[in-house]
């Protein structure tokens, strides 16, 4: 069971106010949906979930460990924030290898099922500067989604793929999402992010507008 | 723990990947081939009668240059091959710690889940860089040497040094030599590189490496105990010229910059947003 819980959180890039006082609280067991347009600070608040952003005031309080205080990022938890980025001189299998040493605990054979479930070979030799676009991507989702961690977070997660993979994508999801794992996801298309979130949040200038339930059929 | 792993990730990736780069050290050829001629032209002028070694040519080579002191008649003339020398291992750690920020911060860091250990991992990489940079210009120029035909030996030839530099290094015990030539612009010049990758984040690589180019042009032209790049002068040390720098000091400011650079970029990447 995981809990993100957002206090009054704030914060200002180069004078820019990017988030403002948003409180929010994330539980396990559902995917919430970002939703906002470009800019709105959709993706700030996910690196601040992460752990990669500083805050000007308030809190991320994860399991009730207060983020840079108690605990420099989340113990458990997987990011795909924008194009994912990885070595290009290595394997997409070796790559999530090499992170996967970092973070400790995760099997190589935890490694090729993440790779599997998103569609791409574990055993395909090609290295990451040979992979499409869409590859690029789904080895940012496997990264974000090996070792199924209690907290995913993706941004952005079906740009470049195409139908048959975001159906593979979603798939795959909802599945994580049923183990009661916390999945948190923003997504431009609106239908898309209606099929797979439970909660969306609709974020415009860097504040919390509105929140909406959804009730589907995609269990 | 995870320190140690990110270590191994930074040796692999910015050391093992990046052997390349240690080229740059084949320099060492020009200075040998200098150092070759001067053996020559001492050994017709002063009939020398022992051959030189190994470590009489890495001495000379890292010589760098004495006091510079201003004349209208002569230019200042930079030693070009002690600012290769330097500048080498300024370049081979300019572009790795921040470009391994830039492309793979986001999932290293939050795979490691720990900012300081992040830091130190690249601190100890950088200090492994300039030593391994060292060992592989000693053996560059060992190897040069021999071909020119110097003996296999550690051991300095007093007669050479005393003719070359006016001082007779009997007085100067082995360990004190080691201690200018090797320890002390080991030290500093890891302390500069320190500094320099801190600088790459603050500022930007390119910024970085042209201050560290300025420092070691300002060290030739100045003598002045805060301008490090002096230290890597063994010439230029107190046992050879009164009015010299102690290398003692040169150790105390090493120490500092290493120690400065771990705190102020622990501090630094504690705060730093990762966007």
């Amino acid at each position: 069971m995981s809990e993100i819980k957002i206090e009054d959180l704030s914060k200002q890039i180069k004078g820019a106010l990017i988030l403002d006082k948003v409180s929010i609280t994330l539980t396990s067991g559902k995917i919430y949906g970002l939703r906002g347009k470009n800019g709105s600070g959709k993706t700030m608040l996910m690196r601040a979930m992460a752990g990669l952003l500083i805050p000007d005031a308030g809190s991320v309080i994860i399991n009730g460990k207060t983020l840079h205080k108690d605990i420099s990022f989340p113990e458990s938890i997987g990011i795909l924030i924008e194009n994912p980025s990885f070595l290009p001189q290595y394997t997409g299998f070796k790559n999530l290898k090499l992170l996967a040493g970092l973070t400790g605990g995760i099997s190589d054979e935890e490694i090729r099922t993440a790779l599997d479930r998103v569609g791409l070979d574990p055993e395909d030799k090609r290295t990451y500067r040979k992979y499409s676009l869409g590859m690029k991507q789904k080895l940012g989702i496997a990264n974000a989604i090996m070792g199924e961690p209690d907290i995913i977070i993706l941004d952005e997660p079906i740009n470049a793929l195409d139908e048959e993979s975001v159906k593979k994508i979603k798939k795959v999801l909802l599945e994580i999402r049923d183990k009661d794992k916390l999945i948190i996801i923003a997504c431009h298309d609106r239908e898309e992010l209606e099929y797979l979130s439970d909660i969306i949040y609709e974020i415009k200038d860097g504040s919390i507008v509105d929140r909406k339930e959804i009730t589907n059929d995609n269990a | 723990m995870i320190t140690l792993k990110l270590l191994k990730r930074d040796i692999k990736l910015g050391i093992v990947e990046r052997l390349i780069l240690y080229l740059v050290v084949l320099f060492t050829f020009f200075m040998v081939k200098d150092c070759s001629r001067a053996i020559a032209d001492i050994q017709v002028r002063f009939s020398m009668q022992s051959s030189c070694t190994i470590m009489d040519y890495y001495v000379y080579c890292m010589s760098g240059m004495g006091f510079y002191q201003f004349d209208p008649t002569q230019g200042f003339l930079i030693p070009y091959l002690w600012f290769i020398s330097q500048l080498g291992i300024s370049y081979i750690i300019a572009y790795y710690a921040e470009k391994d920020f830039a492309e793979n911060g986001v999932n290293v860091m939050v795979a490691g889940r720990n900012r300081s250990a992040w830091w130190f991992s690249k601190v100890i990489w950088c200090i492994m860089s300039v030593l391994i940079y060292f060992v592989a210009t000693f053996i560059a120029c060992s190897c040069f040497a021999m071909f020119y035909g110097a003996k296999p030996s550690l051991g300095v030839t007093d007669e050479f040094l005393k003719i070359v530099y006016g001082y007779n290094i009997n007085y100067l015990p082995y360990k004190d030599l080691m201690l200018i030539v090797f320890v002390v612009p080991i030290a500093v010049t890891a302390g500069i590189c320190l500094v320099q990758m801190l600088m790459s984040f603050i500022i930007s690589p390119v910024t970085s490496f042209a201050l560290t180019c300025a420092v070691y042009i300002l060290s030739a032209y100045y003598t002045a105990w805060f301008l490090p790049g002096s230290y890597t002068m063994w010439v230029r040390s107190s046992y050879f010229d009164v009015r010299g720098l102690n290398p003692l000091s040169g150790l105390l400011i090493a120490a500092f910059m290493v120690i400065a650079v771990c705190f102020v970029g622990n501090s630094y990447f504690e705060k730093k947003d990762i966007i």
